[in-house]
Formats: C-alpha cells, structure tokens, sequence
C-alpha cells in the first residue's frame, strides 16, 4: 500500500460495527477488551464486521490482551467461507490514550490495522486506528471513517 | 503428500499476496521446509534459529494447536489443513 508524504490512508467502519467494539471496551472497563475486524479490500480498506474475543491474559487483564489463537482461526475460517478476510484487531485501554504502546507495537503484525479505544471513567472514549506494513517501520495512525447506514 | 497451508496477511508478501498455499511433506517440519523452498525467507517468519516455533506464531493443524499435539514433528494425513495465526497481543503499558 502506498504511503503519500504526510497523508493518512483510511481503513472505512459502518457505523453498527463502530458502536459495538465501543460498547465491548466499555462493558469490559477496568479492563481491556479485544476483537477481531473482518472485511476486505475492494476500493480502500473496508471493515464489515467484527467478533468479541477472548483476552487470555487473565493475570493482567487491566493492562494486557492476548488473544485466543483457537478463536482467530476460527474467525478467519468462518470470514473465509464469507469471502471475508481478517483485516485487523481492536482492543481497549482502560484510563489510557488511544495510541499504541511499547508493548502495542512489541506484539504488533504488520499489515493489520489495530484499532484502539480509550476508555476513560468507564464511559467517555475515543477511537483511533494504526498500522504498520515493515516490521522496521512505528504505527501510523489511518483515518478511521465511519459508514453511516444508509 | 500436498498440504493446504493458510498464510496470514504478514506473510503475504513472501508468497506474493497468496493466502493459500500448497506444500508437500509427511509432518510439520517437512511443510515448513518446502516452504521455504518455494517461497525463501519464510521459514525465519516461522521458525527461530534453532528451529523452534517463534513465540510470535501459533500453528493449528486443522482446529489443533501443535503445541498440543507432537509439535513440528507431528504426522500429518491427506487433506489436512494447516494455518499459520499469527500472536496477537498488546497492552496499554
């Protein structure tokens, strides 16, 4: 995908879809919450649909997700026979920024877009996507842009 | 024995944007070595130096973690499936 100096690229969101991983982040708070994003590339970077998943980090569910690899490829399986690809992951930080930590970017995969929702108090959030396509390169921020239903 | 292998969208560019592959071999190990004959450079995205699994990389044979079963050595029949999922994991701190 092609980077222009300084422009974002832009991954598209329908609005259902946006306010469900918000009220997953919130019903989650303290901790966080993950997913997985399904769509495809047809004209842009598009999200269709998103799962709930399952963070294991049980120990430090506050501050820390992983997600269950028996549901990622589940997902991907059930996104397949959909014609549908796993285009990323969401999760939540609780009392934090929207914006990707040391640890955010240790475990991150490039070409995936991670949304990040900030939770603050349990209720006010706000939402950002990021992606990286070389595992030299940091997250850069994409614009999020939300389908509203027609 | 042709194996159907799922590639995750960071490895694509090594298989030239397939996300399914074939491969041949009798059990992971072997898969992964033909692999890597078809398309250099992905048994490192894989595989450590000492040829264990990445922590970074979970590989399901079918529905199964081979973790849980006889790891790179395990035996694999006609038609099985194997998906590379990748680790996905993060964290406010």
């Amino acid at each position: 995908m092609f980077f222009g100096f300084g422009s974002k690229s832009t991954i598209t969101i329908p609005r259902g879809v946006y306010e469900e991983i918000i009220n997953h982040a919130r019903e989650s708070y303290p901790n966080e919450c993950c997913g997985v994003i399904v769509g495809g590339s047809i004209k842009g970077r598009k999200i269709f649909d998103s799962q709930r998943a399952t963070n294991t980090n049980t120990e430090r569910a506050n501050d820390r997700y992983i997600i269950d690899p028996k549901e990622l490829n589940l997902i991907d399986k059930i996104a397949r026979t959909q014609g549908m690809d796993i285009m990323g992951f969401y999760h939540s930080h609780p009392d934090h920024p929207d914006k990707p930590s040391a640890t955010d970017r240790e475990w991150g995969q490039p070409g995936y877009s991670y949304i990040i929702i900030s939770v603050k108090g349990g209720t006010e959030v706000s939402v950002r996507s990021w992606i990286f396509n070389d595992d030299n390169e940091e997250f850069k921020e994409e614009k999020l842009e939300i389908v509203e239903p027609k | 024995m042709a194996i159907k292998v799922r590639i995750p969208t960071p490895l694509r560019k090594i298989t030239n944007g397939s996300d399914e592959v074939a491969a041949e071999g009798c059990n992971i190990s072997e898969v992964i070595e033909n692999l890597e004959t078809n398309y250099p450079g992905l048994k490192e995205r894989i595989c450590e130096a000492d040829g264990k699994l990445r922590r970074f990389v979970n590989i399901y044979l079918n529905d199964e973690d081979i973790r849980f079963k006889k790891n790179l050595e395990t035996e694999l029949k006609e038609n099985d499936e194997i998906s590379i999922i990748p680790a996905i994991a993060g964290g406010k701190f």
